[in-house]
């Protein structure tokens, strides 16, 4: 007998004879009314006023010019020397790399696993030599797959091009949305092609709400423990 | 872990005297009640959803070895692989036999009770691998040689000056005192970022775990679990048994109550969703090894009027809400879990003769029923245990109360069996505790077993008149209705 089969074995034995019947998903959905729908604009606004609330940036561009003006102006704020950029369809429209490099800032494409191994073994050998690597990367430029008014998160699939640590290894992260990605509430990204869809997982889904953050020493804040100490949103629309 | 559970009425008294963990305790615990009320009322419909939530986690047990053969079967179509162990020495096997033969050596860990329930570092050490802790809190705690003494908040024991003597023994880095708390968050960031990037292994928990998809959620504040289950070309995962849900949407639910519960945040910094291994060029591991751990589980499952425990998601909101654990603190409860669930759960874990006095550190005032996002039934299942404590089980003896707690309570029961030696003796009691007080209460009372009682409380000072007394004139008044 395997250790699986005497843990079932036991499970079996004194699971309830009768169980009850199914509890669906929609009884349940009827106990709990859903948080009233907003229009885009209310969308919109409580996106940014709650990522404001969690220490993250929320910025605002009507259209594309302006959404470029407000990368520069967060590239001066943030005082961002090197940048790593996504693969994100959005960060190409905004033509993200020629902005930053025409401000003199060195830019990294992380566009596959070639690029993500030959970045990362730089910060390894920078660690493990103890000095800086080759570019400080203060920023990373990424899209998303959805974002959530509620709680001001974004949702970001992971895909060749779009890594994780691509912006967790960054000193700030900025993503760009176009207004019509924001959805009401965690429950909205879970249904019908949402950034949650089920039937199309890839290996990590991270839904990011604001900076990284600790309170582990003596409960007081502090901003930047492991991931980015720095969060921005750029809606555009 | 070490269990040191048998001691709760010595290691609380230890707490009771420590003035810096006091504070301490205090301000962590009141910051998350502040914090969780205010994320509460802002959703109206929090109660319908912690009906829900109870319901998903109560459906989940009752279709539990359905449910983990279904996780299984999709855990393994997404390219994952899954063990089962039974118990802490299983798993232990099972996680240095998959390091082994992927010949690993750093270790990256996120904070995880379940690894802190199997007492994995030792073993890994032993073995030797290098594992590194790398949430912030359990880092200094696994420098110091300690472990954590709340579940969201391991090292609330600790202050800045103990994390910086930790910090310049160990990792000989000394953090100027001008530069404060974001000083010892730098030191820790730059020594763990050298462990993310060399890092063959990741090693993390799971908050839960889904049926349909194979998947499992991973919530935290920190970046560290993102970075474990993105770099490393290995991730195992220890789950318990008892995380799986059935359906992918009610991840949803669960998600509106864990972090809003934990720590009054609408959700957690990053809430990861991780299903099988690095697809078609994603990043992540070639290797993804879940770990389904019974240790206890069962057993627990077993008992009728204690498997709702199991439904348990370690928000900690019920140790926050327990005016027990607001003065003892965690390490007093003498393993993993402390608080409520700690008092419920630990005495199944090791066994009620090594934890008797568990299920008596509570007041019943049944505050953390009230917290409980799942809404476990804590205070009668403490009850219960107290029950099983006093009479035993089918099997298990009862446990032997001392000497003179038994005599007492069997006097007890003598005199309130006997209303003219009841009248008597109250009146008697009364008497001699209201010549002890001073106004209200009575600060200390020098007779065998409430001179012990009194060491750390004080009784209220009893009524001129006892209950009998007080009735019988309120029946006079009332006329003979009664
Ligand atoms: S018993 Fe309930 S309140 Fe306590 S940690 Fe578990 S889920 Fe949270």
């Amino acid at each position: 007998m395997t250790a699986r089969d005497l843990i079932l074995g036991d499970l079996l034995r004194d699971a309830p004879r009768l169980v009850k019947p199914r509890v669906e998903s929609a009884d349940l959905a009827a106990l709990s009314p859903a948080v009233s729908a907003f229009d885009l604009e209310g969308l919109i606004e409580r996106f940014m006023a709650r990522l404001t609330l969690v220490k993250g940036e929320a910025l605002r561009a009507r259209n594309m010019d302006e959404a470029r003006a407000a990368v520069a102006g967060l590239c001066e704020r943030w005082g961002v020397r090197g940048a790593a950029c996504s693969t994100d369809p959005l960060v190409q429209e905004l033509g993200a790399q020629e902005l930053l490099a025409g401000r003199n800032l060195a830019v990294q494409v992380l566009d596959g696993a070639e690029s993500e191994n030959a970045w990362r073994s730089e910060l390894r050998a920078a660690s493990q030599e103890s000095r800086e690597p080759n570019v400080p990367w203060d920023l990373a430029i990424t899209g998303c797959a959805g974002a959530l008014a509620e709680t001001g998160s974004v949702a970001f699939r992971c895909a060749p091009g779009r890594s994780r640590s691509g912006w967790l290894l960054c000193a700030g992260h900025l993503v760009v949305l176009v207004a019509e990605q924001i959805v009401p509430d965690l429950d909205s990204l879970f249904t019908g092609g949402g950034a949650l869809d089920k039937d199309d997982l890839p290996r990590a889904i991270t839904l990011v709400t604001g900076p990284s953050r600790t309170a582990d020493i003596e409960q007081t804040l502090t901003v930047g423990v492991h991931g980015p100490g720095r969060f921005a949103a750029l809606v555009i629309g | 872990m070490h269990a040191n559970a048998k001691d709760f009425k010595q290691n609380a008294h230890r707490a009771l005297n420590d003035a810096f963990l006091q504070g301490a305790i205090r301000k962590a615990t009141q910051r998350f009640v502040n914090e969780r009320t205010h994320a509460v009322a802002e959703r109206p419909d929090f109660e319908a959803l912690r009906e829900r939530g109870r319901a998903i986690k109560q459906e989940a047990l009752d279709r539990l070895p359905d449910l983990l053969q279904e996780f299984e079967d999709n855990v393994i179509s997404s390219g994952g692989q899954v063990h089962w162990a039974r118990d802490a020495e299983e798993a232990q096997q099972i996680i240095v036999r998959i390091a082994r033969n992927a010949g690993v050596k750093t270790i990256v860990k996120s904070k995880s009770m379940t690894t802190e329930e199997i007492g994995l570092n030792p073993v890994l050490e032993r073995e030797g691998f290098v594992p590194v802790e790398t949430d912030l809190g359990e880092y200094i705690l696994q420098l110091d040689d300690d472990y954590p003494s709340h579940i969201i908040a391991p090292a609330v024991h600790k202050t800045k000056e103990d994390v910086a003597n930790i910090f310049e023994r160990r990792l000989h880095v000394k953090n100027p005192p001008e530069a404060g708390i974001p000083g010892l968050n730098a030191i820790a960031r730059k020594a763990l970022r050298g462990n993310f990037l060399k890092a063959e292994m990741g090693l993390t928990g799971a908050n839960l775990a889904c049926a349909e998809t194979g998947t499992i959620v991973l919530v935290e504040n920190e970046g560290n679990i993102c970075l474990t289950t993105a770099l490393p070309r290995i991730h195992v995962a220890l789950v318990g048994i008892e995380k799986v849900v059935p359906r992918f949407d009610d991840l949803s639910t669960m998600l509106m109550l864990l972090p809003r519960s934990a720590t009054g945040q609408r959700l957690g910094s990053y809430t990861s969703f991780i299903t099988g291994i690095a697809k078609n060029g994603e990043e992540g591991p070639e290797q993804f090894h879940v770990v389904l751990l019974d240790n206890g589980r069962s057993r627990i499952y077993a008992d009728e009027h204690l498997r709702g425990s199991l439904r348990c998601i370690r928000c900690g909101a019920c140790l926050n809400a327990c005016p027990v654990y607001n003065r003892t603190g965690g390490h007093a409860y003498g393993w993993v879990y402390p608080g409520p669930i700690g008092a419920v759960i630990t005495p199944q874990y090791l066994g009620l003769a090594e934890a008797p006095e568990l299920p008596y550190a509570s007041s019943l005032c049944g505050a953390c029923y009230e917290v409980c996002p799942v809404k476990i039934e804590i205070p009668h299942m403490l009850l219960e245990l107290r029950g099983q404590v006093a009479q035993g089980t089918a099997q298990r003896a009862p446990v032997k109360r001392p000497f003179l707690e038994a005599l007492s309570f069997r006097a007890f029961a003598f005199a309130a069996q006997r209303p003219a030696l009841w009248r008597l003796l109250s009146g008697i009691g009364r008497r001699v505790l209201r010549s002890k007080a001073s106004g209200a209460t009575i600060p200390s009372v020098p007779l065998p077993v409430l001179q012990d009682w009194t060491r750390d409380r004080d009784l209220p000072t009893p009524p001129a008149d006892g209950f009998l007394e007080q009735w019988r004139t309120r029946r006079g008044n009332k006329g003979d209705d009664a």
